[in-house]
């Protein structure tokens, strides 16, 4: 009986298998990376005491900004 | 129904529904009023040489208490910082540090200037001006290192708290820009002349990306244009990259690039050429623009020679330009 081939297979499956984990890992790190930047962290369903609370629980305490104006008619 | 608005901070100029943030990630839309989310919060303070910033005209061999909170409005594939830059202020460690404990630490720990660096400070804007007009009474510099990507508005109000900026000029064409850094150039060059003829001492950097921006046809039109607007006396630091972020692919910029722009910047008239990252290239120092006399001899930022003279050239009295002492 000849393992060879049975081998081979099983190292090629191998291989795939890890290559097509890093693509997936690559591609998912892309894409994260493209949400992160063009959806920022919509949380318009969210009322505002649950950001408040997530981001004091991230230590962050939002301060008044200077240079922006309210829209009357919403975003365009 | 929660107001919308539009930060008018940088051109971006978001519009933030209710719960959204700007593309910077730290300007957010809570409750119809738009808040920061850096203020006091820094993510990177250190005690650097000024001549990291860089800033090689202003107060050599002084330390510049250096901070920098999460986030950027823009987005360079070359980005040093980008663990900071690219991220929101939840993924960062942060420090809790008020625009008083600022200055007392600068104070504290000898420093004469406090910098506003690593990330972009146009999107710390509120943190940064506090800051330096508590800085400024206590007879500290403050010093903006800056991409420059910012409305004229606030930068008009911002110019008299600072004393000197290093602008990052990355390139010369908006394509670069735009493909590079996902900005415009217009800005950038008005940003600069409004420092500029404002009185804030400016200094500039090129970062010299392989294959990008590396060519004489994109550096020769970088000098003029600096000439030409600014004048000859403002100093021009190429930088060399170092493969980084999302452009690992590149090379480190080779030397013979750092001295073909090194010349460039010379031949064309500017008197302070600069060349950074790159330890004992003759780039590194200072000479007199008239007899051409070593002032300022630095091994990547460390001072080993300083023959100014009041601010000038002790060979023939030329006047160098820049911050030599606090007044």
């Amino acid at each position: 009986m000849n393992p060879g081939p049975r081998r081979r297979e099983r190292v090629f499956t191998g291989l795939l298998l890890t290559g097509l984990f890093l693509f997936a890992g690559a591609l998912t790190e892309n894409v994260r990376q493209l949400l992160e930047r063009t959806t920022p962290d919509t949380e318009q369903e969210d009322n505002s005491g649950r950001v408040l609370e997530r981001l004091h629980a991230a230590g962050i305490s939002p301060h008044e900004a200077r240079y922006w104006r309210r829209l009357e008619g919403g975003p365009s | 129904m929660k107001a919308a608005v539009e930060c008018r901070l940088c051109p971006r100029r978001c519009r933030l529904e209710h719960g959204q943030r700007g593309d910077c990630r730290v300007r957010m839309n809570i409750d119809g009023e738009l808040k920061t989310l850096v203020y006091g919060n820094p993510c990177a303070v250190h005690v650097d040489p000024i001549e990291k910033k860089p800033l090689f005209h202003v107060l050599p061999g002084t330390g510049a208490f250096s901070l920098a909170t999460a986030g950027c409005n823009l987005h360079c594939k070359f980005c040093q910082n980008w663990q900071i830059s690219q991220r929101p202020p939840e993924e960062t460690r942060n420090t809790t540090l008020p625009p008083e404990a600022v200055v007392s630490e600068a104070l504290r720990t000898g420093c004469r200037s406090v910098a506003y660096t690593y990330s972009d400070p146009v999107i710390f804007y509120e943190y940064m001006t506090d800051t330096s007009r508590l800085a400024k009474e206590h007879r500290l510099l403050n010093l903006m290192i800056t991409a420059g990507y910012i409305e004229k508005e606030p930068l008009i109000d911002l110019c008299p708290l600072i004393h000197a900026a290093n602008v990052d000029l990355k390139g010369i064409t908006e394509d670069y820009y735009r493909r590079m850094c996902d900005g415009t150039l217009a800005t950038v060059l008005d940003a600069i002349r409004v420092m500029h003829d404002r009185g804030v001492w400016v200094e500039l950097t090129n970062l010299l990306v392989p294959t990008w921006n590396d060519r004489p046809e994109d550096i020769r039109p970088l000098c003029r244009w600096i000439r030409d607007h600014l004048g000859p006396d403002v100093p021009l630091h190429f930088s060399r990259f170092w493969p980084m972020f999302q452009l690992k692919n590149l090379p480190p910029t080779p030397r013979r690039t750092l001295d073909l722009a090194y010349t460039i910047g010379r031949e064309e008239g500017l008197h302070y050429v600069y060349v950074g990252n790159f330890p004992g290239h003759p780039g590194n120092n200072t000479h007199c623009p008239k007899d051409g006399r070593l002032l300022i001899r630095r091994y990547g930022l460390a001072i080993l020679e300083n023959h100014l003279k009041d601010g000038a050239c002790p060979s023939c009295g030329t006047p160098v330009p820049g911050i030599w002492r606090i007044e």
